[in-house]
């Protein structure tokens, strides 16, 4: 008998004469759901419920799904266990004595705080502090502790990353390592002001640019890095819309190609000054100008010209894009080009009907997925063989209903999925899908607002483990507590 | 007219898994079992020859391994295949490809297919050996990694592509009936319906012994075996190399290292 066991109960004990009946009936409280959980004896069911069932039913529900050392390795790695299971392993005994299981359960991003605090007092593996000091629930206090006290370089750059440290944390690496842990600190997006300046005064360019980069940047850092002449600097300095006038225009032409790319993307560039741009030599910076929206119209005919078919890609899907270009770049000899006009969210009707009859079928796709396609648009792509083109349609809210009776059926699960997607499908359409071979479509209809709970319930006796999981586990938020 | 498909339950790998105390295979707590990816394209092709064919077909589905391989033949069973059998006992146990393939053509020579499909390998223990040595106990004509099959039910030959290097392919008219080890991608799975699941489920499994199959404990097993495991273990591997430093650090390595690959 396992070790696992010992912190079971067994469930034949504890169930309930009725459970049989139960599993039959629309559950209607969390008990009555737990109940059918622990009548299935499956731990999938049993994992979904237990945040909502009694004492005593957790009880049973724990022999269920603690009952094997390979469940229990499952449910700690498994990315959907529920906090309250993974607490639950935790209050048991036999976790300090699996290194396995402690591993996974320190991996899980579901491990909840109070678990985590409480292990890290017990814990007696190196390599299982260097999990916490990286797990995103770990609190800030737990951190701070470990950046205080902790010896490993590697557990100590884990917390600096970790966005879960305060600059409380923070700043007590910078107080016990200066400059050890600065690339890391600036990574973290609540490294302080204060800070940005003590590691940008003594960085090398690189660390410099990442202080630049920050969100916490402050102004006063821009103006000392103005007269940098680390390229690296300048590429990131190009990038701040807080950039003076005077110094964009001096990078808008800088010998470096990137830099000037990043100026001519900035917003803080004025538009009446862009025609710099559009006969720059590289093809970057005139792709970064082409997917600005305050392009004026001589700017926009210059590069639907361009010899650069990302330019012209670009510029097809900027929704500035004038009507008349639109319709020359819908004449591309590039599919991409084409593609590009096909998704703008202006592409006008019209213009989807022509591009709906492309040779390419990853434009007709496009058009399946347009928002502005019509109805008889959707019927006529209908026709088509491609399944991109299908999945298009069968996603499409213009999409007539007996069309996409017929779509939910086809062989192509990619096309079947765009129905279940649909925003405007109906019931009686996805009613005969809680059929559907593919298991993810199944977890999908658990949650679809279209079907009711009696449509749904069925599915709790389906042969997929992650079917009965996700549907258990709606029943579960639904109900809340017993 | 008969069809007979070789499956087998593999082990996938779970993470940071332990070895088994006897240090020869990995812990059974972090094996995932399933159904071998390369007998879902045999176990397919056999259903399209019994669902294009004038003829009556019968698909049966065959694996040697203990009670827990029933899930997978009830995954065949879901899948359309009419009769599943699992053959085992203890005594088989440690049983190489080579003895496996014996208790194999035992099964065969007992149901008397008139085709059998087996996959090229398996993907835990891939010595690509099962079927190949099935057809050698039964002295049948065989072919290995199929890529496409022309075959009518019933004919005294079939037409097949055999998958070679550099996207070869070589054409060969093999007598029947006959072995065939099935590649990846000679045809497209389907997946089995919710109504095949709930039904496969009701179906039985016919649970064969060794005596079964005119075998005994002495035919099978490690000491029977071609081969036997002396010890499975992780190998000392080099670590990869960690790109540090900021995301334009990172950035400026990462075209180093691509102009190191290109040779510039």
């Amino acid at each position: 008998m396992s070790a696992w066991n010992l912190m079971t109960v067994s469930s034949s004990m504890l169930k309930q004469p009725d459970s049989r009946q139960a599993a039959f009936k629309l559950p209607t409280s969390g008990s009555m759901l737990a109940d059918v959980a622990i009548a299935a004896d499956d731990v999938y069911s049993a994992a979904a419920v237990y945040a909502v069932a009694s004492t005593w039913q957790q009880k049973a529900l724990r022999s269920v799904m603690f009952g094997k050392r390979r469940d229990v390795l499952m449910l700690a790695r498994w990315e959907h266990t529920p906090t309250a299971v993974l607490q639950a392993m935790w209050q048991g005994s036999d976790v300090l004595n699996d290194h396995s299981v402690q591993l996974r359960l320190l991996r899980n991003a579901n491990t909840p705080a109070q678990s985590l605090i409480k292990h890290s007092q017990q814990v007696n593996a190196q390599s299982l502090l260097g999990l916490i000091s990286q797990h995103p629930q770990a609190p800030a206090v737990l951190l701070k502790q470990i950046a205080v006290v902790d010896e490993d370089t590697e557990h100590l750059k884990s917390v600096c990353r970790n966005q879960a440290a305060d600059s409380e944390v923070l700043q007590a690496l910078l107080d016990r390592a200066s400059a050890d842990f600065d690339r890391d600190i600036v990574a973290n997006p609540h490294a302080s002001a204060q800070m940005l300046h003590a590691i940008y005064r003594r960085g090398d360019p690189y660390v410099r640019a990442a202080v630049l980069g920050h969100q916490a940047c402050p102004a006063d850092l821009l103006d000392v890095a103005t007269d940098d002449d680390e390229l690296v600097v300048q590429r990131q300095l190009a990038r701040d819309e807080r950039l003076g006038l005077s110094k964009l225009q001096e990078f808008a032409k800088h010998e470096d190609a990137a830099v000037r790319a990043t100026v001519a993307a900035n917003r803080g560039y004025p538009a009446e000054q862009l025609s710099i741009f559009v006969v720059d030599t590289s093809p970057a910076v005139r792709r970064a100008l082409a997917a600005r929206e305050d392009l004026s119209d001589s700017l926009m005919r210059q590069l639907s010209g361009d010899e650069d078919a990302w330019v012209r890609q670009w510029l097809g899907r900027n929704p500035a894009l004038r009507l008349d270009l639109m319709w020359e770049l819908a004449a591309d000899p590039v599919l991409d080009v084409r593609r590009a006009v096909a998704r703008n969210t202006h592409c006008p009707a019209i213009l989807l009907e022509k591009l709906a009859a492309d040779e390419s079928g990853w434009v007709r796709a496009a058009v399946a997925y347009q928002s502005n396609a019509g109805r008889e648009l959707m019927m006529q792509l209908f026709r088509d063989t491609d399944i991109d083109v299908l999945s298009g349609v069968a996603s499409n809210p213009k999409t007539p209903m007996a069309l996409l009776k017929r779509l939910a059926k086809h062989e192509d699960a990619d096309v079947r999925r765009g129905v279940i997607l649909n925003p405007t499908v109906k019931r009686e359409v996805l009613l005969p899908m809680l059929e559907d071979p593919y298991y993810l479509h199944r977890v999908l209809l658990t949650g679809h607002k279209k079907l009711t709970e009696a449509d749904k319930w069925p599915l709790h006796e389906d042969p997929d483990n992650r079917v009965r999981f996700s549907v258990f586990k709606w029943f579960a938020d639904r109900l809340g507590g017993v | 007219m008969k069809i007979l498909v070789a499956v087998k339950q593999v082990a996938a790998l779970d993470e940071d898994f332990e070895i088994r105390s006897d240090g020869k295979d990995v812990d059974e707590d972090f094996l995932l079992y399933d159904l071998n990816e390369w007998d879902d394209f045999s176990l397919e092709e056999a259903m399209k020859i019994k669902e294009s064919s004038d003829v009556e077909v019968e698909v049966v589905v065959v694996s040697v391994g203990p009670d827990r391989v029933d899930e997978s033949l009830r995954k065949c069973l879901a899948k359309g295949a009419d009769r599943a059998i699992r053959v085992w006992d203890d005594a088989i146990e440690g049983s190489d490809a080579i003895a496996i393939g014996k208790v194999l053509a035992a099964v065969i020579k007992k149901e008397a297919p008139d085709m059998v499909f087996a996959g090229v390998q398996s993907s835990d223990q891939a010595y690509s050996s099962t079927g190949i040595s099935t057809a050698a106990y039964l002295n049948w004509p065989h072919a290995a990694v199929v890529a496409n099959l022309e075959y009518k039910p019933g004919s005294s030959s079939a037409v097949i592509r055999r998958e070679l290097e550099g996207g070869m392919l070589q054409e060969v008219e093999i007598n029947c009936p006959a072995v065939l080890t099935i590649q990846l991608g000679i045809n497209k799975p389907r997946y089995a319906s919710l109504r095949g699941i709930k039904q496969a489920a009701a179906k039985p499994i016919e649970e064969w012994s060794l005596g079964d199959v005119g075998l005994s404990a002495g035919d099978v097993g490690a000491d029977s075996s071609m081969s036997r495991v002396r010890r499975m273990y992780v190998p000392e591997k080099g670590r990869a190399q960690m790109i540090e430093g900021t995301v334009a650090e990172q950035a400026a390595r990462i075209i180093e290292i691509i102009k190191e690959y290109k040779g510039a």
